[in-house]
């Protein structure tokens, strides 16, 4: 019997200081995402900018009604650190009444017409070695947050989640899928503030089948902006 | 020719013994072979000119099982601990497959599978989340599923073994299909690592690891249960003292069992089991036989009754020389004939073996043929993979080859509880299929002790001088009618007289002269045959033999000097035995070379309708052929002497009873321990019994295998019904092979009583 404990002992030990060691090494979805990211961005019109005033990166959809934005430092200061903003026009046209919304998604609705959900990051600021492009700022995220970062299989896609059912999405392999960008909504904020799903213009309203991070699928109700990049 | 039994290790189903049967065969010099998978015992005859031991090993191990020790004194210890060994390590393996088996299963099911989804509230590492770190979760997959796989490796190298020498074994279903997932996953790590992240839905680690884990529990209960069934000789066996106390030189020396040699004078004291036979020298004491014979009233021994190893001694301190030691002792030959009982096979247990060697060819082909199909439909590999090794898993056939021999290990233990010795598989299965039952009438239905009831002697002549004569002349004789003739001259203290041509007439009676008279003693065939007449005394003849006794005529000179009447004593069981084989259905018949008078006097005692009366010893087998031709007849002889033996033989199961002679014993089937006729009863119902059970248990295997393999192959699924899960696939197989043996532990609890 000691034999046998022994070797289990042993197995679980290998298994458990292996698996951390290799936690890194190991992490396929997060080194390819990045990798996906940078061949999704590098398919883009207008590349990413910087929002000097925001000090964050700004994907804008290539139908200019959108924009994925991420930090290009985080401080701890500002209500979100990876954040999507949208056209407020589309929803309101759709019954919304803005005043049922949360106060943090109408932050750039005055100013801007438009809405945003995001979520906030951890606050230790990001550590460049070289330039702080968008892509190291987006690399940097992703190694000291991994945790937004899935794979969706239903879509082969990778994504960014911004907040509860709502984020990023852009395609593993470019060359073998027609969504190569999409930005996916969780419409439930929406509808209980008075949307009509159906009638949202310029946003794809259907059910998707969707995975948790354990992998358990579900059939959800999206908003869906798909781009075909090439 | 030599006989030689050989434990072996490693066998996991019917299939292995057939394999190893075909093996051994194929050894130059060996005439037959039979392995039995329940005991795990070959028996090989084989002609020790042309084959070696050694070969038969070693054809043995080449199959890819261990040859263990051959049979000898000492090796059913050995059995015993090898047994204990295996059950342990089959129980570490199967804690470690458990431990391994259980996370395995949790990190896999939790997260991906609908069916426990309920399960979403228990912790999950982070760091294994299959969408987040799909190639963590896969390593963490093997990681533990190595140690089982590693655990389980007698799985693949018996297995493989098998499959690539053309005879694949349960083993070989096992390691083919546990072998495809771990294959198919490792694929798909490779995918995941390629950065096919959809690969991690495609992951069979834990199919392979559970089946593995579940296989060794199903072991493991197998051979709890296994041991369980041969519990009886395991009894037996624990009955033999391990030291004698042996008288040398005046001086008491107590020394281990296995020194003790014939001539020894040993000494038992009160409470102490006798360790070796022998005949008592000196003392009295009752002796508990029960041990032996079933009997529970303790018999008394004196100086020269024989007395038997293991059996007690109760009151009296008693000195004995051995007469028989190691495997000479009574004991050592039940356990031998119980065991030899156990290895052998029931004919039935060969529809079973039939099935079970083309079982898993066949199986194999099914999982291709039904995995290939489901392929070409969907186009689903995975899916198909599921089909493949749930086809396999479940259609593994132990359930199949432990129905029969686990019935007969359990139903023959049972019966040497009772003091019933089967002699074979073959006896345990004949004796149910019996309508028609023979009873020998002297010493199996009376005590076979006869007494004189009557003496009539011929007008002149002298009632003293008839009884000393005729006890003289049968003090030659062995028969019971003649020693009951001698005890009674011997009570009335006549001195005996010396004979001179003495001659036995088989079937007749006696001849010889004493003191120059010419003197015949027999039945009423010697009359007829020799020509006497019966004159006066015919009269008397018939009231005696009326009243069931047996008329001896005594002839002096030629002449009819009287008759003296013996009568038998039935049994106290005998009417009582008869009345439940009737009520049974058994036509009930008794066999006697008594006058037909005599026997059915006896035979409406006893109440038996149909008497085959002065046949003589020679021609019982005709009778009891002639019984066999009525119908025809399965018929039952029962009988203890030596005359009884041929007639044994012909029957279709022949039965001695304990009283009754080594050859009888040696002549029949089955061996009842015990005088009481009661027991002839009990061994058909324990045979009707083990049948039914037997049959029970192949209905259910046979009947699983039936359904679980078109379910496993998906034709539910195929109308919208349920898939059968690989792992719900192990489970029901390992259960399969449990209830079987469970249902065959349900004869342990047989009762002797009607």
């Amino acid at each position: 019997m000691k034999k046998y404990m022994v070797i289990f002992t042993l197995a679980m030990s290998f298994f458990a200081f292996g698996a951390e060691a290799a936690s890194f090494g190991t992490d396929v979805v997060g080194a390819r995402a990045v990798t996906a990211f940078q061949e999704m961005l590098g398919a883009l019109e207008s590349p990413p900018v910087l929002d000097e005033a925001e000090n964050a990166w700004v994907l804008t959809a290539p139908d200019g009604k959108a924009a994925f934005r991420w930090r290009r430092d985080t401080d701890g200061n500002r209500p979100f650190d990876v954040y999507l903003c949208f056209d407020a026009e589309p929803f309101i046209k759709a019954g919304l009444d803005v005043n049922k919304l949360p106060a943090e998604m109408k932050s750039l609705l005055e100013s801007g017409g438009q809405l945003v959900l995001g979520s906030r990051l951890s606050p230790e600021p990001l550590v460049y070695e070289g330039d702080a492009g968008p892509l190291s700022s987006f690399e940097q995220i992703v190694r000291r947050d991994r945790d937004v970062i899935g794979y969706h299989t239903a879509l082969d896609h990778y994504g960014v989640t911004v907040s509860e059912g709502s984020l990023l999405e852009w395609a593993r392999d470019m060359s073998k899928n027609d969504k190569d960008l999409v930005f996916v909504l969780n419409p439930k904020v929406f509808i209980d503030a008075g949307t009509d799903p159906a009638r949202v213009e310029g946003w794809a309203f259907g059910k998707v089948t969707v995975e948790d991070s354990r992998g358990r699928k579900s059939e959800a109700d999206k908003f869906l902006k798909p781009f075909n990049l090439r | 020719m030599t006989k030689q039994t050989i434990a072996i290790g490693g066998m996991t189903c019917a299939a292995c013994a057939k394999r190893i049967e075909r093996a051994v065969g194929k050894v130059g010099g060996v005439l037959s072979v039979s392995v039995n998978f329940a005991t795990e015992k070959a028996t090989v005859s084989y002609d020790p000119r042309q084959a070696k031991l050694s070969s038969i090993r070693g054809a043995i191990e080449n199959a890819g099982y261990q040859a263990l020790e051959t049979e000898k004194n000492g090796a059913a210890d050995k059995d015993k601990l090898r047994k204990e060994r295996e059950i342990r390590v089959l129980k570490m393996k199967f804690t470690v497959a458990a431990l391994f088996g259980l996370p395995l299963l949790y990190i896999a099911m939790v997260p991906m599978d609908p069916i426990v989804q309920w399960l979403w509230w228990l912790p999950f590492p982070s760091i294994l989340r299959p969408m987040n770190y799909p190639l963590n979760y896969a390593l963490a997959e093997i990681a533990l599923v190595l140690p089982i796989l590693a655990v389980g490796y007698r799985f693949y190298t018996v297995g493989f073994k098998a499959f690539f020498q053309g005879s694949p074994n349960m083993d070989s279903l096992i390691a083919i299909g546990t072998s495809a997932a771990v294959a198919y996953s490792l694929y798909s790590t490779w995918q995941i690592a390629q950065g096919d992240f959809a690969a991690v839905d495609r992951m069979y680690f834990e199919s392979a690891g559970v089946i593995i884990a579940l296989i060794l529990l199903g072991k493991t209960l197998e051979s709890i249960s296994k041991g369980k069934t041969s519990e009886a000789i395991k009894k037996l066996m624990g009955l033999a003292p391990k030291t004698a106390v042996v008288i040398k030189d005046g001086r008491e020396t107590e020394i281990p069992i296995d020194d003790v040699e014939i001539g020894d004078v040993i000494l038992v004291r009160p409470g102490g089991k006798i360790p070796v036979d022998g005949v008592v020298t000196d003392g009295h004491s009752a002796v508990d036989e029960s041990m032996l014979t079933g009997e529970s009233i303790p018999l008394d021994k004196k100086a020269g009754d024989k007395v038997y190893a293991a059996t007690i001694n109760k009151n009296g301190v008693i000195r004995f020389e051995a007469a028989k030691v190691g495997s000479d002792t009574a004991l050592a030959q039940i356990i031998k004939l119980v065991e030899d009982a156990q290895g052998s096979k029931a004919p039935i247990a060969q529809t079973a073996d039939i099935v079970s060697g083309v079982f898993v060819p066949v199986v194999c082909v099914l999982a291709v043929a039904a995995a290939a199909a489901w392929y070409f439909y969907l186009r689903d590999a995975a899916f198909s993979l599921t089909i493949f090794i749930s086809v396999l898993i479940i259609a593994c056939p132990c359930a199949l080859g432990l129905a029969t021999p686990t019935a007969i290990m359990v139903g023959t233990g049972k019966g040497a509880e009772y003091g019933i010795l089967f002699k074979s598989g073959e006896a345990l299965e004949a004796a149910h299929r019996a309508d028609t039952i023979v009873f020998d009438k002297t010493g199996t239905l009376t005590e076979g002790k006869p007494e004189v009831t009557d003496i009539v002697p011929a007008e002149g002549v002298d009632r003293a001088r008839l009884l000393r004569l005729a006890a003289s002349a049968e003090k030659g004789s062995e028969h019971p009618l003649g020693e009951a003739v001698v005890r009674r001259a011997e009570e009335e203290k006549l001195a005996l007289l010396d004979v001179k041509d003495f001659q036995a007439l088989t079937g007749l009676g006696i001849e010889g002269t004493i003191e120059g008279t010419r003197l015949c003693a027999g039945n009423r065939k010697l009359m007829t045959e020799k020509g006497f007449s019966l004159g006066s005394l015919e009269a008397e003849s018939d009231r005696l033999a009326e009243e069931g006794k047996t008329p001896m005529y005594i002839v002096l000179d030629g002449a009819l000097a009287g008759i003296i009447a013996v009568a038998d004593v039935v049994k106290k069981s005998s009417a009582e035995a008869i009345g439940i084989l009737r009520g049974m259905g058994l036509t009930v018949a008794m066999i006697t070379g008594d006058n037909v008078r005599t026997a059915n006097a006896i035979a409406r005692q006893v109440g038996i309708d149909r008497v085959l009366a002065e046949v003589l010893p020679q021609d019982k087998s005709d009778e009891v052929k002639k019984l066999q031709a009525e119908g025809p007849r399965k018929v039952i002889m029962v009988g203890d002497g030596i005359n009884d033996a041929p007639a044994l033989v012909q029957a279709d199961i022949g039965i001695a009873i304990g009283s009754g002679t080594d050859v009888a014993m040696e002549s029949a089937d089955i061996v009842l321990m015990r005088s009481d006729l009661m027991d002839v009863p009990t061994a058909i119902r324990l045979s009707r019994s083990t049948i039914r059970n037997i049959k029970q248990n192949l209905f259910w295997a046979f009947a699983y295998n039936t359904a679980g393999i078109p379910v496993a192959a998906g034709l539910l699924y195929l109308f919208g019904g349920p898939l059968l899960n690989p792992i719900l696939a192990a489970a029901a197989m390992s259960l399969s092979s449990v209830s079987v043996l469970s249902n065959a532990l349900r004869l342990k609890r047989f009762n002797q009583g009607p």
